[in-house]
């Protein structure tokens, strides 16, 4: 009897902590996204003048060919950010757990360091690097006298999508690096040492161990880039702006102009609400298709 | 138990006072002035007074800027402003003006948020761009009876001064302040290397002037289009104005009949687009932006630069001293395609004083006062020695005290005409899409065509 009350009591405590977070959480989180659902379904410019006109905003968003290729331009960048930032980072952890490299504390520091700096820090920097008259990049190639392939990088629509990449991958690389060596260390290394007396090389290992073992952190993984990059804002709002013309304009950056510059609050209302169903279902598609739940059954 | 009910009584009073602020608008930050109702007694009585305008102990008038005081004595138009408000304040003992000034970027936040929650400042200033938002939600009011009743003030403005802030022949605003957006500034010494003693007149030698530079690896013009106002600003609203005339843009603003499809638009498009195919510009055209550019002009990598007044100042205290000596001005070539009116120039007013609607009989004289003493000539004229442009026709100043650069400007305006900025008097949709789709024209991703049609459709969304 007095352990159920001490239970009872300790939930209620817990609550009580909890308490001050959750209700914040409610007022800066739940309550916008509900208040954006509100107004997703008005006409309103700002002002006191709001018109309800029902799902039309959402009928307007379908039809928005502007908005699906910001969309397209979001998948494309989590794409490259998934090969990029959880590739390099598997790369870099798999070398950092082998035996052959040294000072492995210093080298976790540096990787992680780039992940620390304010997004628009690096968006600055990168522009400068990619600069077409004094940028690293192009000073490099016209040293080594290829001069003719210094491009104004962040000029070309065809190819500003992977460009802006670059700075993105360089800056999360440490970030995955922490949570697949975390992972890689709970393996247990006779595991590793009976495949060695097998003979089975380093790739064998790094393809046939590891990364199964680590699925669920790869799961993780996968999941943070696409919620992150779904996001994405600052990078590119320092470094092109949504541009040339709309060529890397993302949904976030998108959402912003539309409000504070077109003043088309309620659309730009439903747009925020696209995109959180939109990562949702990314998030939870990269889900299903990583830990595949169907096969548990047969392979364990 | 006490401790605990204590700690429940603060979280409740917590989550009260969490759903007392979520009351208010979303996306609107608290102004502090209006807020402090009922927290701080002093600011409390202050406002109150300027809204009711009841005649306690001081009259109050609430006044807010996009000007911050600090540069009053550095800065023209501040100097200007504020001394003129010194003056008045000190010729008018029983009146207490409350007076909030900021930066622009703030401003243009705050002003916003303050009228749609109703506490709309009895006197303020008003953006151009921004005339249609706040006449619709008739948060600003009319002031031509004011204006009418003395003709001296009226008249004594550039022309088309109003022009921004008029609707129906009624007047929202009275202008504090002008520029000129399509102003080519040139390195003479650049050109006279080319062998141009003067600016090109004509576009045909301008394109042939294109060539030299470009086979001696120089840039003709500069432009930093990342902030993607500066193409449109600078650039269209006076080529576009040389094809299509100031009737279309008239047209354009009331809905009247002319698009964007126009073939006379799309002529404008299709010779800018062609400027930069023929590789009049920095290759890098899209991602330097309007501070960048200035650098680039700087270091005589470019030989020209179409900016606005603005830049002016920035000659003055930042240029090198041989770029600065060598730098002269001009309008825009001549083109032969277009209407017979080429020594056009995109410019006019961009900040306008207004009157909050909500300014009781008993108050408005004082503040048509205030207001004429604010816009009037001796302002402008304080302005103008500092070598700053004002809205009005005809200031006195010594110029020798002045920018050799502002003479100059004053002179070649005197054979030009103004024509309207798109940015001042667009509204914010449309002037987004004209200038995402300029990068896009300047990248190569559309023709002319599909940007008239696209700028088109958001104009018809809006009606």
């Amino acid at each position: 009897m007095g352990k159920k009350k001490g239970k009872s009591r300790l939930g209620l405590y817990i609550l009580l902590c909890v308490l001050p977070v959750l209700l914040i959480y409610t007022y800066v989180v739940i309550i916008p996204i509900l208040g954006a659902m509100r107004f997703s379904l008005f006409q309103w410019s700002g002002g006191a003048d709001m018109k309800f006109i029902g799902l039309k905003n959402y009928r307007l968003l379908f039809r928005d060919t502007e908005f699906w290729k910001a969309f397209q331009n979001n998948v494309w960048i989590a794409l490259t950010c998934i090969l990029g930032q959880i590739g390099i980072a598997f790369f870099f952890s798999a070398l950092l757990s082998s035996r052959v490299i040294r000072f492995k504390a210093f080298h976790r520091v540096v990787a992680y360091f780039p992940a620390t700096i304010s997004a628009v820090v690096v968006g600055f920097v990168w522009s400068f690097i990619f600069n077409y008259d004094f940028g690293l990049v192009n000073a490099f190639l016209r040293a080594i006298h290829l001069e003719k392939w210094a491009k104004p990088w962040l000029d070309n629509p065809a190819t500003i999508v992977f460009i802006i990449s670059i700075p993105l991958i360089w800056q999360y690389i440490g970030y995955y690096m922490v949570i697949i060596m975390s992972a890689m260390t709970s393996i247990d290394p006779s595991i590793y040492e009976m495949a060695e007396l097998d003979g089975a090389s380093s790739l064998q290992k790094a393809l046939r161990i590891t990364l199964p073992l680590i699925k669920n952190s790869l799961a993780v993984a996968v999941m943070l880039c696409i919620a992150g990059n779904m996001k994405i804002f600052d990078h590119i709002y320092v470094m092109t702006n949504g541009g040339p013309g709309t060529s890397s304009m993302v949904m976030a950056l998108q959402v912003y102009k539309t409000t504070f510059i077109k003043s088309q609050y309620g659309y730009a209302s439903a747009m925020s609400v696209g995109i959180l169903i939109l990562s949702l279902s990314l998030v939870i598609i990269s889900r299903v298709c990583i830990t595949q739940p169907w096969r548990k059954e047969k392979d364990v | 138990m006490k401790k605990r009910l204590f700690a429940a009584c603060l979280a409740l009073m917590v989550t009260s006072s969490l759903w007392g602020c979520s009351n208010k608008p979303v996306n609107e930050p608290e102004p502090p002035a209006q807020e402090s109702a009922g927290e701080a007694g002093k600011e409390d009585s202050k406002t109150e007074d300027s809204k009711t305008g009841e005649a306690g102990e001081k009259i109050v008038i609430h006044l807010m800027s996009q000007t911050p005081r600090s540069g009053q004595g550095t800065e023209g138009f501040a100097t200007g402003f504020y001394n003129m408000l010194d003056q008045w304040c000190a010729d008018h003992p029983e009146v207490e003006v409350n007076l909030e000034d900021m930066d622009q970027t703030s401003y243009q936040t705050k002003i916003n948020s303050v009228c749609a929650a109703g506490d709309i400042p009895d006197i303020f200033m008003l953006k151009g761009s921004w005339a249609t938002t706040f006449i619709d939600n008739g948060w600003v009011s009319d002031l031509s009876g004011g204006l009418d009743a003395d003709p001296a003030w009226r008249d004594g403005y550039i022309e088309n001064a109003f022009e921004a802030v008029t609707r129906d022949e009624k007047v929202y605003g009275i202008p504090t302040q002008s520029m000129a957006t399509g102003l080519v500034f040139y390195n003479s010494q650049m050109w006279a290397d080319m062998g141009y003693e003067t600016f090109p007149e004509t576009w045909e030698e301008l394109l042939e002037a294109v060539e030299k530079f470009k086979a001696a690896g120089i840039s003709t013009f500069v432009l930093g289009n990342k902030p993607n106002w500066p193409a449109e600003s600078c650039w269209m609203s006076t080529l576009g104005d040389r094809y299509t005339g100031a009737d279309w843009t008239q047209s354009i603003l009331e809905g009247s009949g002319a698009k964007f499809t126009d073939p006379e638009f799309i002529d404008a498009l299709t010779l800018f687009k062609e400027l930069n195919d023929k590789g009049a510009f920095n290759a890098d055209i899209n991602s330097i932006d309007d501070k960048e550019e200035d650098t680039v002009y700087f270091n005589a990598k470019a030989a020209s630069i179409v900016s606005g007044t603005w830049f002016i100042p920035i000659i003055e205290t930042t240029a090198p001293e041989d770029v600065k000596n060598a730098t002269k001005l001009a309008l825009l070539p001549a083109i032969s395609g277009g209407t017979d009116q080429q020594n056009t120039i995109s410019g006019g007013p961009a900040w306008f004083l207004s009157v909050g609607s909500s300014v009781p009989e008993e108050k408005r004289e004082l503040v048509m006062d205030l207001v004429k003493t604010l816009t009037g000539k001796e302002q402008a004229d304080i302005t103008a020695s500092m070598g700053n442009l004002t809205a009005w026709a005809d200031p006195t100043y010594d110029e020798s005290k002045v920018s050799p650069l502002y003479t100059e400007y004053n002179q070649l305006m005197k054979n030009a005409k103004t024509v309207r900025i798109y940015d001042a008097c667009m509204p914010g949709s449309v002037i987004e899409t004209i200038n995402v789709g300029l990068q896009s024209l300047l990248a190569g991703e559309k023709t002319p065509e599909e940007l008239a049609n696209e700028i088109q459709m958001e104009q018809e969304l809006l009606q």
